[in-house]
């Protein structure tokens, strides 16, 4: 079974399997719509689910302060881009946005059980 | 295509695209930033570049100290070295603002012409000369980049075909994706290096989460953990100082024999004074300076640290390898290199969008637009980068607010570059290539009619220009034979 394509950028995209060929076309008003969604889930899912393992990991790691912060400063990339690509990838914004919040708000509570 | 591919082809060419409009700018100004002192020691021709050794180096310095930062808290010397060869001083009490000279070779102030020289690019790379808004700005424009990374790779599926593809006559059509994916293949170890590690660096700024909840919000807080500095109070009682050659003797002893890059006096002329010399990091990937503090008075060793949380050493050799201090000048020749030829594979991607794009809606309103700020964003900002360098050159030594006009230059250009590829539209490509291929090569010619007989630093910046240049003016005229973009 095919894996649907996400119409992010509009229905009934030719889409060739040369990458020469392959071009997404500019998106109509209503896809612009779930475009700009997409955008906003990717830069405040990745914010929140970065911020909330943050939270967890400095709550939860047996390790002295300053070893924790500059690990926390290595892993920070990794959620946004993350969130970013599954933005894109999945079938709808809310469920990326579901999927981020929720992980973002279990790690965070975790984090303040501590 | 594989359907993840197909799923982020649009994340890719979009973003890629509308990213690409920073990222250019951003690696150019990056690959430029590598030889910063360099090109801070070209932008100064004032400034000799005669070798002295270290202890010579702090004589002087400390003779000139005592004459002009008599009563100062803190003197700072930065000890010359085969990049920056002028003796650094800086004296006052407050260590953010502190009074700085250079010497000349014989102890005497330098009064070169004042400039941001290389520090401009690392500024411009690193915060786009916005601050704290810039940082936000570049690690958003990072983490795009990390994306348009992983998503190319699943949109250009094939990477070790591609890796070995490249037709430059045979498919005109498809020249300029097996430039991309030749490029992107080849570089992708660079790329993901230098952009995550990028945006590591970057990550205190727009991510402060670690440092509110471990330190309440203390932005300093982390490195006073991690390094451990050595201060005390003055006593109030005078007491005369053991020369700075004998201390950086001392300090030597603990660092390494020539490694001492720069030495700091606290309260100096009271008996608690304390000298701390700080190790150069050029021989070692992690950006980590180990450091030993002296008693002024006695020379006795105070303190050192020589060894490091491993953690703080790993996120530091993240930084090393994205500013590279190591490796000498082979290893930020290759850097240089990469990085230019990261721009151009982000360059070959604009004109492969713009190219199907143009196929599919014609030469309409948004079209220009794009080709506009796409151009500007690749020759518009070689262009500001020799304008900024020029008018170095150009402009009145003794000018006020130099400074300000070199910087006003690299706008001026980068935006008459960017009105030029908005009314120009594609054919701007051609121009803008030439046009900043010839003034790189007229660079050199520049500097020897405006400043003299340079020394080898001077001849190397120069040498490199002529070079990029040479191969500014082959890609436009070679390159830009191809169909796609006539």
């Amino acid at each position: 079974m095919q894996p649907r394509i996400p119409p992010v950028f509009g229905r009934g995209i030719f889409f060739s399997n040369d990458s020469v060929n392959a071009f997404p076309p500019s998106p109509s008003r209503r896809d612009g719509h779930d475009l700009a969604l997409r955008i906003l889930v990717a830069a405040s899912g990745g914010y929140a689910l970065c911020w909330g393992l943050f939270v967890f990991l400095c709550a939860w790691l047996p390790y002295e302060k300053v070893t924790v912060w500059y690990l926390t400063g290595q892993l920070a990339p990794l959620p946004f881009v993350l969130v970013l690509l599954a933005a894109f990838a999945a079938g709808s914004a809310g469920r990326v946005a579901a999927w981020s919040f929720g992980l973002a708000g279990l790690l965070a509570g975790l984090g303040s059980l501590e | 295509m594989n359907a993840l591919g197909k799923a982020w082809l649009g994340l890719h060419a979009w973003g890629g695209l509308l990213f690409s409009w920073l990222l250019v700018p951003i690696f150019v100004a990056g690959s430029l930033a590598v030889f910063e002192p360099e090109i801070g020691h070209w932008m100064q021709p004032e400034v000799d570049a005669r070798p002295l050794l270290p202890e010579i180096a702090a004589g002087l310095a400390e003779a000139r100290l005592r004459t002009v930062g008599e009563g100062a808290a803190l003197w700072r010397v930065r000890l010359p070295s085969a990049r920056e060869p002028a003796i650094g001083i800086g004296w006052g009490n407050n260590p953010r603002q502190l009074n700085e000279a250079l010497l000349a070779a014989d102890g005497q102030s330098l009064s070169p012409r004042a400039t941001h020289g290389g520090r401009f690019f690392t500024d411009f790379h690193a915060e786009l000369l916005l601050g704290r808004n810039g940082r936000w700005l570049i690690g958003a424009v990072g983490i795009v980049m990390l994306a348009s990374i992983v998503s190319g790779i699943f949109i250009h599926h094939r990477i070790l075909r591609d890796f070995f593809t490249f037709r430059p006559r045979a498919n005109r059509r498809r020249a300029w994706l097996d430039i991309h994916n030749l490029l992107g293949v080849a570089l992708l170890p660079f790329l993901l290096v230098i952009t995550y590690s990028g945006v590591v660096v970057l990550a205190e700024a727009f991510m402060p989460a670690a440092t509110q909840v471990l330190y309440d919000g203390k932005a300093g807080g982390p490195r006073a953990d991690a390094v451990r500095a050595f201060l005390r109070p003055a006593s109030g009682q005078p007491a005369s100082m053991r020369p700075l050659a004998e201390q950086l003797a001392g300090a030597e002893a603990v660092l390494g024999v020539g490694k001492v890059g720069s030495l700091t006096v606290r309260q100096s002329g009271d008996r608690n004074a304390t000298v701390q010399a700080h190790r150069s990091v050029d021989d070692r990937l992690a950006a980590v300076a180990d450091h030993v503090t002296l008693d002024a008075v006695d020379g006795r060793l105070l303190a050192q640290q020589t060894d490091w949380n491993p953690m703080t050493y790993a996120y530091r050799a993240q930084v090393g390898l994205h500013v590279v201090h190591f490796g000498g000048p082979i290893m930020r020749g290759l850097y240089f290199v990469c990085g230019l030829l990261g721009a151009a594979m982000m360059a070959a991607g604009s004109v492969i969008f713009l190219n199907k794009r143009r196929q599919r809606h014609g030469e309409d309103l948004l079209q220009r637009f794009l080709e506009g700020c796409a151009c500007a964003s690749v020759g518009g900002i070689l262009l500001a980068c020799l304008a900024y360098l020029m008018s170095n050159r150009l402009l009145p030594a003794i000018l006020p607010s130099r400074k300000e006009w070199e910087v006003g230059a690299f706008f001026l250009a980068w935006g008459l570059a960017l009105a030029h590829a908005l009314w120009r539209g594609r054919r701007a490509w051609r121009t803008q290539l030439l046009l900043a291929g010839g003034l790189a090569l007229a660079l050199p010619g520049l500097d020897l009619a405006t400043a003299g007989g340079g020394d080898a630093l001077r001849g190397a910046v120069d040498l490199g220009a002529a070079l990029c240049g040479g191969l500014l003016l082959f890609a436009g005229w070679r390159l830009f034979r191809m169909e796609v973009v006539r």
